[in-house]
This record gives C-alpha cells, structure tokens and sequence, in this order.
C-alpha cells in the first residue's frame, strides 16, 4: 500500500523535510528535540506520525505546520523553501498552504460556526460577503449547513470537529495537519470524524498528515510513520503504539525503514 | 490594501463583539477616560464661550469706555475730592473724552399712589448718561442739563411694570415717592440686559434717575461714586487714562483715582478663566493619565485571557500586526465610546457653569473636535503595548491545551 506513491509515476511532493533538527536552549543546557528528521509527503497522501510524549511530535507538527522553525535543515513546501522565511511570510504561507485540525477544536467561542470557517480568507484579505458564501458552502460539505449560525458551545465535540475541519478546508490548504482529531471525542463520533477525514482523502484527493497515539487511527492511514526520541521511522505495520494506546510502553518499529 | 481594509473591517467588528461581551469591564474602562474628556470639553468649551462673550460684551457697549472711581487709597474719605462742577466739566474740558457721565446713588424704597412698587437705586445723572451707557428710552424724555434741582425722574422699566399692574396705563406725569420728596414721572426705559462685565452696576431696570443737582441736594453727604466716561475711538486708551488722571491732579492734588478700561475687563475675565482652565486642565489630564492607565490594564487582561484565540488566529495566518490592528481598534474603540460620553458630560458641565457666570452658552465645533481627538489619541497611547504585547505571543504556546 505505501509503495503505492513511490512506484506509480512520480507523484507531487507536497512538502519535504531534509535533515530537520530543533534545539531548545533551556539556561545553559541545549536540548535537541528534533534530530534529522527526513520527510516527503505527496499530493493525496493519508498518513500517520505515532509517538510517545516527549518524542517531538509536537515540534514536528509545529514546524510542518509553520508554526515554528527548524535549527537546521530543509522544509520545502509546495516547493517553496520556508525555512528562513519571516514571521509574515510565514504567516500568509500558513494561511494558504496548511490547513490545522486540533484534538481541542480551537474554534473561537465568540463567532458562530459560519464566521469561524470563514477566518482564514478573511486574513487572507477576502471581502466579507464572499468569505461567508465560501464558508457556508464548505459548512454543507461537512454537513454542518444547518448549524451555521451556531456558536461553539451550541454544538457537541463532534459537530465541532466538522466545524473545524470545514474551517481548515475553506482556504484550500496542500496540507490538512490533523493533531489528534478525535483526541477529545467518544468511539462513536470519532469514527464519524475519521470517516470524513478518509471520504475527503479519497473523493478529493485532500493530503492529509494525523499526529495521534490512537493506533486505530493511525491503522486508518495508508503510509503510518513513528516518531521517538527525534528520529522518525516508517512503518508498515501502524500497530506499533504498544497495547491499549498507551504511549509509554509504545516501542518502536522492528522493520523500521528510514525515509 | 483590499487585505488590509477588509481585515480593519472584520477587527473593529470583533473589538465592538468582544466590548460587548465584557460590558462591565467596558463601562468601568470608560470612565476614567469620560472624566478626563468631560474636562477637556469644558476647558476648550468655555474658553471659546468667554471669547465670545467678551467680544458680544464690548460690541454692544464698545471698548472706548473707562470707569472712573475714587480710589479707597485716596487720603481722605470725608471730603469731596471729586467735585460735581469737576466731573460735568470733564468732556468739555479734555479732548479725548468725549463724554462723561457721573453719577451719584442711593439705595431707597419706591411709592406710587400710596403702593411699594419696588426699591433700587436711585441715581442721580446727567444727561449724557443715556448715550453714555447706550441706555434707551420707552417712552417721554431723559433728564437733561435744564432739569437742575427739579423733582423729575425717569424710571425703570421693572417699575413701569409694577406701576402699570396697579392700574394706570400711562405712568408718565404721575407721581412717584421717595422717603418725603415726591417725583413728576417724565419718562421710561426700554429693558437692557445687565452687562456684569462692568465694575459698575446700572440696574437700569430697577433703578430711578432724578437730575445729579437734585440728588445732591436730597442725598447731604452724597458723592460722586463713578463717572463713565467715553473717549475717542482712534487714540490708545493709555493716552484718555493719563489725561483723566492730570485733569483730576491738577484740581484735587490728593485725590487718588481707579480707572477701569476695557483692556482691564478682557483682562480680568481672561484671568477668570484661567482659572477654570488650570482647574479643568489638571483634573482632565489627571483623569484622562488615570484613566488611560486603566484602558492600557483591561487591555492587558484581555490580551492575557484571549491568548488561546491569539494563537488560533496567528495558526490561521493571521499576521502579527494583524493581531496587533485587532487589539489597536478594540482601544481605540473603547476611548472613543469613553470620549463621545465625556463629551456629552462636558458639554453639561460647561452648561452648568454657564448658567453659574451668566455666560451664554454654546456647543463649540473646536471642543468637540478636540475631545474627539483626545479620545483617540488616549486610544493609540495606552493601546499601544497591549496590541504590540498580543502580536509577540508565541502561537505554539497558546495552542497547547490547557
């Protein structure tokens, strides 16, 4: 299955990590937290980073995301190279090419669902009028359409992970960066959730990267990824996260394989 | 630029969303700001109204007018160091003045066919006195220089009023009683606001005028409390103050004299109102320091409890300065508010102390203006490092889960 892309006649790289390190400084000691990390994800690709807490997951996600800069190395993205790019033009990357689902939906509670969808073309300098048309017909597509006019705390966890996900569609990202999607959400609506999730990468051709724990999604995605101690493995097999989700006894890969 | 004007749009919508969802804070935000601007109004608000008043004052009565008084530092308050023949024979006798009008008073009780119609002054003038105080009449004649020591007089309209609701219709040529002496009416006055500008008060409506002869003869110790007097318009009033003065030296060698001109009025009022203005002035920047500092702590709070929403925005591409025009707009916002109410009570304030110094009221386009510009500039100042506070947020860690 996740020879798939490499074979079939070269796919687009959306983006490409190369020998990405992050160091923290905390007083005098210098922590390495990412520590060459290689990565390539292509257009239309489902795929999974597992990690226990404390493997730089996060840190990954966040500098995939352009939240935050590698040390050292290369991110390509879109084949642009974002790293040494300024705070602005990180942002208007970000805004354009990432698309962020978060465990904790992150919606804001004072606007309805329709002005949360609509947030990213406003920064993106779109006219009021058009980004609302634009952000109901995204809220249809996750069939929140009649929920629009909602404010957050109207709705359940999973009427709010729709919320989001048409939020993070709206701006018609390369990339849907999924943190933990059904982190936050009960077996039922999670599997709701994650089936979007597939129907988008499947109907759409949407290229999607999920960091979770939960093995039973990442079992979902077709390229499954693990990350420990700031190396990054490829896997075959996503059940590698240990028995029961628990990250602590997760190990990692045995035919881990280096990307 | 469509980026930036659709973005400012969408801010000050959610500043005034997010105002409204903290209104107590909101309100509380505002009134140190509402005190400060009130002040400020008031301050520019009735300096303009003094202004006005000042020239609306002297248009009417003109600026070629001195008072002349004794001074109390003349060395003797027994004798008459002004004299009548001294005070009537001024205009004629110096060229700047062009007329003099002197005048004698004393307060009294009047009767008219045997009823109180009022009590004032009574004073006794020359004939000048009507153009010299640009006085008018109803009806009949002033006194003139032929009435010397006659019982004529010449009454106010508040008595012509009494004297008509007693029931006759034409108080002219009827009789009016003061103490013993009985007065032939022969005319009336036309009402004419009181100018409280002047050192002297006319109180022409309450008052009685007899000839300056027979209320010398009437009042024994009787003397010349005041001469207004008028003076070419084209010479500096400097020039009729030191001729006046020589005019009196040369005659009462110890007679110390108190000119008053309208320079001196200006000035006196100018200092009155500096005055309001020191005091407006101090409690406006004051409040409006206070006030700011408590704009600048609620933004603070608010950028501290929304820092989660700062870290959405930021991971949605909102840029730093985006953030920063956000929380700017939300101050901004929240001064003006704070700044429009200030000027409502400014606006009441100045009323107040209009109707307290008998000034006449106004709504000046300047103090608007400035307190409106006030308000905003307190915005920008005191918004300033919350804004720039709320741009400089790491998103990473506001995106964390709490």
């Amino acid at each position: 299955m996740i020879g798939e892309n490499n074979n079939t006649s070269t796919p687009q790289t959306v983006i490409s990590l190369s020998s990405i390190h992050r160091s923290f400084k905390i007083g005098p000691i210098k922590t390495e937290i990412l520590r060459g990390i290689d990565l390539k994800v292509y257009a239309g690709d489902l795929m999974s980073i597992m990690g226990p807490s404390g493997s730089g997951k996060t840190t990954l996600m966040n500098i995939i995301g352009l939240l935050d800069k590698p040390s050292l190395g290369n991110y390509i993205i879109d084949g642009q190279d974002a790293s040494n790019l300024g705070d602005n033009a990180l942002s208007s990357l970000r805004n354009k090419r990432i698309g962020f689902v978060f465990q904790a939906f992150h919606l804001l509670p004072r606007l309805t669902a329709l002005e949360n969808v609509s947030l990213p073309l406003v920064y993106r300098g779109v006219a009021r009028g058009n980004a609302m048309r634009k952000a109901e017909k995204m809220l249809n597509q996750v069939g929140m359409g009649k929920r629009a006019r909602h404010r957050p705390n109207q709705l359940s966890g999973g009427q709010k992970q729709r919320v989001a996900i048409a939020r993070a569609l709206i701006g018609e990202p390369s990339l849907l960066l999924a943190d933990e999607p059904t982190g936050a959400l009960d077996t039922n609506t999670a599997h709701e959730v994650m089936s979007l999730l597939l129907e988008l990468n499947q109907q759409q051709d949407l290229t999607i990267l999920i960091i979770t724990h939960d093995p039973a999604v990442a079992r979902q995605c077709r390229r499954c990824m693990y990350i420990r101690d700031g190396i990054l493995l490829e896997s075959t097999t996503p059940d590698v996260a240990g028995i029961d989700g628990d990250e602590s006894l997760a190990s990692p890969p045995k035919e881990a394989t280096y990307v | 630029m469509a980026r930036a004007l659709s973005i400012l749009s969408a801010n000050a919508r959610e500043a005034i969303d997010s105002l409204r969802k903290a209104r107590l804070r909101t309100a509380l935000g505002m009134v140190g700001i509402m005190v400060g601007i009130s002040s400020v109004i008031a301050m520019v608000s009735l300096g303009e109204i003094a202004k006005n008043q000042v020239r609306k004052e002297f248009e009417d009565l003109g600026t070629n007018i001195l008072i002349i008084r004794e001074s109390y530092e003349s060395q003797s308050t027994e004798a008459e160091l002004i004299t009548l023949r001294d005070a009537v024979l001024l205009d004629r006798t110096v060229s700047s003045i062009t007329a003099s009008a002197p005048r004698v008073s004393g307060y009294k009780q009047f009767n008219h066919s045997g009823k109180k119609v009022g009590d004032g002054n009574v004073q006794g003038v020359t004939e000048s006195f009507l153009p010299v105080n640009k006085l008018s009449l109803q009806s009949g004649r002033f006194v003139s220089n032929f009435d010397i020591n006659r019982f004529f007089c010449v009454i106010g309209s508040d008595i012509a009023d009494k004297i008509r609701q007693n029931g006759i219709s034409n108080p002219i040529g009827t009789i009016i009683q003061i103490d013993e002496w009985l007065f032939t009416i022969i005319g009336i006055l036309n009402f004419k606001q009181e100018s409280y500008t002047l050192p002297v008060q006319i109180e022409a409506g309450r008052s009685v005028f007899i000839p300056i002869t027979t209320a010398k003869r009437i009042f024994p110790n009787s003397k010349i409390d005041s001469i207004i007097a008028r003076f070419t318009p084209d010479i500096d009033y400097k020039i009729a103050v030191s001729d006046v003065q020589d005019y009196f030296q040369q005659r009462s060698p110890s007679l110390v004299l108190e000119i008053t001109t309208a320079k001196e009025i200006i000035a006196q009022m100018e200092s009155q109102m500096g005055i309001f203005s020191l005091l407006l002035g101090s409690v406006g920047s004051i409040s409006l320091i206070v006030g700011g500092i408590g704009i600048m702590n609620i933004m603070l709070v608010s950028v501290a409890e929304r820092r989660r929403e700062i870290a959405i925005r930021r991971a949605l591409g909102a840029r730093g300065r985006d953030i920063q025009s956000q929380f700017m707009i939300e101050s901004i916002i929240l001064t003006m508010a704070g700044g429009v109410l200030g000027i409502l009570l400014g606006l009441m304030a100045t009323w107040g102390i209009c109707q307290f110094t008998s000034w006449e009221f106004m709504i000046s386009g300047i103090s608007v203006a400035s307190g409106l510009g006030t308000a905003a500039a307190a915005g920008i100042f005191f918004g300033f490092q919350p804004a720039y506070q709320a741009s400089k947020l790491d998103p990473i860690a506001g995106l964390q889960n709490e």
